[in-house]
This record gives structure tokens, C-alpha cells and sequence, in this order.
């Protein structure tokens, strides 16, 4: 796809923000097999390519796909953490971000701003009885800045989409997590939450939160798309919705049969949720994880085919991802299909990260 | 019958100490710490946990790898039956409940108090931890401790509102398909009244108090005892102090007594039994090598013995529920396992009559039992 001027100009001007990523499936074995300057060499071309200048990366979470392939969830976040910090310590490429001061100032010096996130809190949870906090601080002295708290499944905080069964609100443990974020400033992803988990957090926090990746149940009505009650529930929250470029949440059964579907899907469900609660209020979270080592690692260490901790994401025909953009290196064009669909450039730069950067202003010390 | 025991920390310390010479059969641990214990405290028949949620339960012999600890557990007591220790069965059957009996053999029946041994890998929701533990002799189970686990909340988590996990309903039908007797102590309301509509067999709770008569957070209401009754249940009263009067600071046998006649006014005589919950024994074993580990020691009680409430961590707290901080954390009377001839002389006194009497001792729950293990 050509891009049109206008398309280039908005590039340029904006802070592109993808509000969730998952390189580190692959830079974690690409460290484990001795390649020197990861990032600097395999992600930070992409991104220049797709024109994104921040991602936030998830470091950890609840499964041990995303935790270095190991059972001790703890330890694997910290190892992913050190790696990157590591790389960051010298690299010329990238900066690790704590606030979106940090992010203006890497960004400003020609870098590429990264910020750490979880998919899932377990790593956090400590030993069970104990309702204890000091891992989420630990992690937050690391440089851990967005938090997941669910998965598919159940962790000590709440329950994610794949735990329906038992409908249970947040915990007490739950309810000190989000207290505890907003404290410290931490942003709080509801991705994946059940619904009265959902509804207990944004009661609890006061602070607006992020659904990092998603798609829109009036479009596509699978169970981790979000239901218009929840997008109001955001709207009023202030908080941001990130639209994910996995087929499966944005055409129903597209997975299965292999059919075609670009971006032209993915501004349908942007549409819906302009349409409900205003252009503040979404952004991009591409959940790419197609890459050259790994395909679809967490569908391939599931015992369950097609399905996360007890929810079902599809059993993919070749590649999973939209068609077009097919890769963060592509996600140049998302300004270029926003305008085709009637964006302005003041809309379309808001999407492409500046409302991600309100709430980390508004979220992160 | 005791239808609640923390199985005893100085059995499996001297088990672990004797180990060689236990399991060779010259030595049987259970006739030198476990059966003068038991007959101080007159049980014949015990609901023996082999470990469970809480890390605190079993102090000194515990880990926090639960799996792995109730299983050492069931070794100990597996290793001395093979070693041709005749004093105790491990029921797995009906007919060992019967042989215990004639036999006049201690009966046990091994339950776990909490499913956190069971979680394994903590993306995957596998039944083999709970047929493997069912194959080393386990036939009770008891979902939750006070908190959350994978397969439902406890009663400090009744803010979520949450029934059972889709793993917890695994887990259930799993175990009515293997008969193993489900335990509610500790549950939460919502995850109570879930398995009672997934489970088919009778269900126990085997260490709770009436919360009409006592409003502790621990305590069951009406309708939760009215549910057990009506699925042919037991309910067995815990002889702690904060859930038989937390107003008092020493309750008595006639306090609990109250909660004995409670439950029989509101369901009958067939549905109540004893769960003691004890943890302050008195045994042979001389304790001074295991003080100072975790342990405020007298202080906190005139027992040289640490119980869960006493721990130094969390003194007062048992993952989220207050007990407070007692002089004994037991009724008087019965402090220690010498206990039940005095219960018995209570109910007596009380005008209870002795066939009465021999149901709340064992017969209700034996007969739980017996429906459960032979289906």
C-alpha cells in the first residue's frame, strides 16, 4: 500500500504507540541462542519501518510462554527484565520508559521508547496466605509500568474469561493490587477479565485504565471482546481500548477458514466504540506474535488446542494476524486506512498514541 | 470419632528421624507418638489431614509445595502399614472402616484440608494430581482453606462472590466418580451452595460451629446446615474457641453444647458429629528441639505449642480471618486431646441420651462415610 502524504505527514507528527506487544517470545530465545543487540538489530528496524516509536512490551504473565518457558513465573519475568535492561544499558536504540516524560525525552533523541508490561499477574502473587505487595513493588522499581492482572484463566487478584464458570468480582488481594497501583503508578490493563471482576476494578481504581488489546463484541461477538456495557464503563472511566490485529477477535471463524481480512475489519470496531464514547478513548495494541521463531507459542504449549486457559481462541489456518497490516513493520498504513475511512488528522494522531499518552500522564509518576 | 486432626507434626518428625529403621519395620512410630495420643483423647476413628491450604496447619514438617507435602504425608503412613505396623488402617473402603472396627484397629481416613495440592502447573488444570493422591490412600477432600485457590474462595473471599472455578467442578465430579467424601469447612457461601448443586453424594463439614449461635465469619448459617442435612450430610462442631463464643475468653463443653443442640433442634440428631481441629497435643515427644522455629512460644498461650492463630507471621489471622489471641485457642475442659470422655460426660449430663450420644461420637459421620467410599 502507497502511502499518501497526508498519511506520511500524520506519521511523522505523531507519537505512534503500540499499546501491546510480545517480542520478547522470540528475544528471549534469540538471547538464549547468543545473538548480541536483539532489539537493536531484529525489532527496532520493524518499528522504524511500521513508523511506531513506542511499544509496551510484555515482560511476563501467567503462563510460562510468556515467562522465559519456565514454571517460576517470578523468576522468568525478572530474567526478561534484566535481558532488556541489559540491551537498554548501552543500547543507542531504545530507552526503557517510566512516564510519558520519558517517553517524550527517548523519542525526542531519536529513540524508540520501550515500556515493561504483564499479560497476567501471577508472577506477583507471592506465596498464597499472604496478600503480600512486595513483588509488585519489586517489579515496579524494575521498571514495570502497565499491568495485566488476568489471563485466560484465575489468578489470586481475578478471574480472566476462561474462569466464566465461577463469576467472582475481584478478592480482597484484588482490591489491595489496584488500591496499590494507583498508588504507585502502575497502569491497570482490564484485558481478558471477567465481567464482575471488570465492573469490582473499575469501581475500585481511581484512576482511568487501559484494555490493551481487544476488539468489540458488536462486530465480533467472541467472549474476550467487550461488550458495549463494558465500552461505556470505559468511556466514563476515561480510560483507552487498544485494537489487537489477531483475526480471530476481529472476524468471527476468519481463523478457521483462512478468509481474507485487513484493516478495513479493525476500523469497524473502532467505529462502533467512536460511536459510543467519543475518538478519546481508543488506540492500538497490535498483539502481534507471528514471528520468525515462534508462531503462536502460547497456543503451542497449550494442552487444549485453539484454547488459552479454558478460552478459545481458534485453531488458525497458516497465519492468524490480518492480512494486511500483516506485521508491526506494516502498521504505517493503519494512518492511511484511517483516513480512507473519514478520520481527521487531529483523530487519527489521538488513536495512533496521543490518547495512550494522556493516560500515562494521567496513570504513571 | 475425631472428624477433624491435623495429622500430628511429631508423628511425621519422628517418622522422618526413624526413617530407616520405620520403614524396615523395626521400629512402628505410629504405637509410640500417634496411639498413647489417641488414647488419652479416646478416638477410635480419625479424619486425618494430610495437609492442605494453609502452611501453618502443619508447622514444623510442612512445605509450601503442597503436592509434594501431602504426599510425603501419605508416604509415612503408607510406609508403616507396608513396614507391618497393625495398629491403624488407612481406610480405602467400606469394608476397612468395618475391619478397623471389629478389629479394634484406629481407623483413619485421610483427607487433605484445602485443594492447593492439587493446582500442579499453573496453566494447566490437570486430575492427575487428585487420582495420584487418591491412589496413596486419600479419600476425603476439603476445597478450600480460608482463601482463594484455583478451585473456588474461601470464606475471607466472599467479597468475590465466586462459586466454583471450572476446575473446581472438574474436580468435584472427579471425586464423587472415585467416592471420596467432600468437605465444606471453610467454604465460601456462593462456592457452598455450587457444589452442592455439582456434587451428588452426601457432604460433610467437618470442623465448623453454628453461626446463630456464634456470628464468627468461620460459622455456617441455617441454610447451609439445613443443605447439608438434606443431602444426608454432617456437620461436625470445632472445638475452637473464637467460633464456639469469640465473646468469651475461655468458652467451656457447654458452650459447644449449645451448638450441638442448635443443630439437632434445627435438623435432628443424625446430622452432628465432632471436629475438634485440635493442634495443642501433649505427646511423649519432647518438643524444646522444636521451639524457636516460628514459634512466640508461651507467650502467646500456656501450651508449649504453636497453633496457626499463634503464628508469628500473622498472629490472630488464619489467611484472613480473624481467631484472636487467647490464652488457649480451645475450649476448656477438652484443652488438649484429652477430650472427648469429658464430651461425652457433658452430653450425658446435658440429658442426652446414650444411643444419641453414640451417633454424635461416630455414627453419623461413619455412616457418611460408608455411603461415600462404597458407592
Amino acid at each position: 500500500m502507497k502511502l499518501s502524504d497526508r498519511a506520511q505527514k500524520i506519521n511523522k507528527e505523531s507519537i505512534f504507540i503500540n499499546a501491546h506487544d510480545h517480542m520478547m517470545f522470540e528475544y528471549a530465545i534469540r538471547q538464549a541462542l547468543g545473538e548480541p543487540e536483539i532489539f537493536k538489530n531484529r525489532y527496532a528496524p520493524i518499528l522504524r519501518q511500521g513508523s511506531i516509536n513506542a511499544i509496551v512490551t510484555s515482560v511476563g504473565g501467567n503462563s510460562p510462554c510468556t515467562c522465559n518457558l519456565t514454571d517460576y513465573l517470578e523468576f522468568g519475568s525478572f530474567e526478561q527484565i534484566d535481558m532488556l535492561r541489559l540491551e537498554a544499558e548501552t543500547s543507542d536504540s531504545f530507552r526503557i520508559c517510566h512516564n510519558a516524560k520519558d517517553i517524550k525525552a527517548t523519542i525526542a533523541e531519536g529513540k524508540l521508547a520501550v515500556l515493561l508490561a504483564f499479560e497476567g499477574a501471577r508472577a506477583m502473587e507471592g506465596r498464597p496466605e499472604e496478600e503480600s505487595l512486595c513483588l509488585l513493588r519489586t517489579f515496579h522499581r524494575l521498571g514495570l509500568r502497565v499491568n495485566c492482572i488476568c489471563g485466560g484463566g484465575r489468578t489470586q487478584f481475578a478471574d480472566g474469561m476462561g474462569e466464566n464458570r465461577a463469576n467472582a468480582g475481584l478478592t480482597t488481594f484484588g482490591v489491595k493490587l489496584i488500591e496499590e497501583m494507583n498508588r504507585i503508578g502502575m497502569l491497570i490493563d482490564l484485558t481478558h477479565m471477567t465481567d464482575r471482576s471488570f465492573f469490582d476494578s473499575l469501581e475500585v481504581s481511581t484512576k482511568p485504565v487501559l484494555v490493551s488489546h481487544i476488539g468489540v463484541r458488536a462486530i465480533c461477538d467472541t467472549l474476550p471482546n467487550l461488550s458495549d456495557e463494558r465500552i461505556k464503563a470505559i468511556g466514563k472511566n476515561g480510560g483507552v481500548i487498544g485494537m489487537e490485529m489477531v483475526k480471530t477477535e476481529l472476524k468471527k471463524g476468519s481463523q478457521e477458514t483462512g478468509e481474507v481480512v485487513n484493516f478495513d475489519q479493525v476500523i469497524k470496531h473502532i467505529s462502533h466504540i467512536v460511536d459510543l464514547i467519543g475518538t478519546d478513548h481508543v488506540c492500538i495494541g497490535l498483539d502481534y506474535d507471528n514471528f520468525e521463531l515462534v508462531h503462536n507459542i502460547h497456543r503451542a504449549m497449550c494442552p487444549t488446542p485453539g484454547s488459552i486457559e479454558g478460552f478459545y481462541t481458534g485453531i488458525p489456518k497458516g497465519d492468524h494476524m490480518l492480512n494486511h497490516p500483516n506485521h508491526p513493520g506494516q502498521a504505517d498504513t493503519i494512518a492511511e486506512y484511517l483516513i480512507q475511512a473519514g478520520f481527521s488528522d487531529e483523530d487519527i494522531k489521538k488513536v495512533l498514541g496521543g490518547n495512550m499518552m494522556r493516560l500515562f500522564k494521567e496513570t504513571l509518576i | 470419632m475425631d472428624c477433624h486432626q491435623e495429622i500430628l507434626d511429631e508423628y511425621v518428625y519422628e517418622f522422618l528421624a526413624n526413617e530407616e529403621a520405620a520403614t524396615k519395620g523395626e521400629k512402628c512410630v505410629f504405637d509410640e507418638i500417634y496411639l498413647p495420643v489417641l488414647k488419652k483423647q479416646g478416638a477410635d476413628f480419625i479424619n486425618l489431614s494430610v495437609g492442605g491450604d494453609h502452611v501453618a496447619q502443619v508447622m514444623y514438617s510442612a512445605s509450601e509445595f503442597r503436592f509434594w507435602d501431602a504426599h510425603k504425608k501419605l508416604d509415612v503412613l503408607n510406609s508403616e502399614l507396608e513396614a507391618g505396623c497393625q495398629s491403624f488402617i488407612l481406610c480405602r473402603t467400606a469394608q476397612d472402616i468395618d475391619q478397623a472396627i471389629k478389629e479394634k484397629k484406629v481407623g483413619l481416613l485421610a483427607t487433605i484440608s484445602g485443594g492447593r495440592p492439587l493446582m500442579g502447573k499453573q496453566n494447566l488444570n490437570l486430575l492427575s494430581s487428585l487420582r495420584s493422591l487418591y491412589r496413596m490412600g486419600l479419600r476425603g477432600l476439603q476445597l478450600t482453606g480460608n482463601g482463594r485457590n484455583r478451585l473456588g474462595d474461601g470464606v475471607a473471599q466472599n467479597r468475590s462472590r465466586g462459586q466454583l472455578t471450572s476446575f473446581g467442578e472438574k474436580v468435584v465430579k472427579e471425586a464423587d466418580r472415585l467416592g471420596m467424601v467432600i468437605d465444606t469447612a471453610q467454604l465460601s457461601d456462593a462456592g457452598f451452595y455450587d457444589l452442592i448443586s455439582l456434587s451428588k453424594n452426601p457432604i460433610i463439614d467437618s470442623h465448623s460451629c453454628a453461626k446463630k449461635v456464634n456470628p464468627h465469619p468461620r460459622n455456617i448459617d441455617d441454610q447451609r446446615i439445613k443443605a447439608i442435612a438434606d443431602r444426608g450430610g454432617v456437620i461436625a462442631v470445632s472445638f475452637w474457641a473464637a467460633l464456639v463464643d469469640q465473646e468469651k475468653e475461655v468458652p467451656d463443653a457447654e458452650d459447644l453444647i449449645r451448638h450441638i443442640d442448635h443443630i439437632v433442634n434445627l435438623v435432628g440428631i443424625d446430622h452432628v458429629a465432632l471436629g475438634p481441629d485440635y493442634c495443642a497435643y501433649q505427646t511423649p515427644v519432647d518438643r524444646d528441639i522444636l521451639k524457636g522455629f516460628a514459634n512466640l512460644g508461651p507467650d502467646y498461650g500456656e501450651f508449649n505449642r504453636l497453633t496457626p492463630v499463634q503464628s508469628e507471621k500473622y498472629p490472630g489471622y488464619v489467611e484472613g480471618i480473624w481467631y484472636g489471641i487467647r490464652k488457649s485457642d480451645f475450649i476448656s475442659g477438652p484443652e488438649t486431646q484429652e477430650s472427648f470422655p469429658e464430651i461425652t460426660q457433658s452430653l450425658l449430663n446435658h440429658g442426652v441420651s446414650e444411643s444419641e450420644c453414640q451417633k454424635i461420637l461416630g455414627d453419623n459421620m461413619l455412616r457418611v462415610y460408608r455411603e461415600v467410599l462404597d458407592q
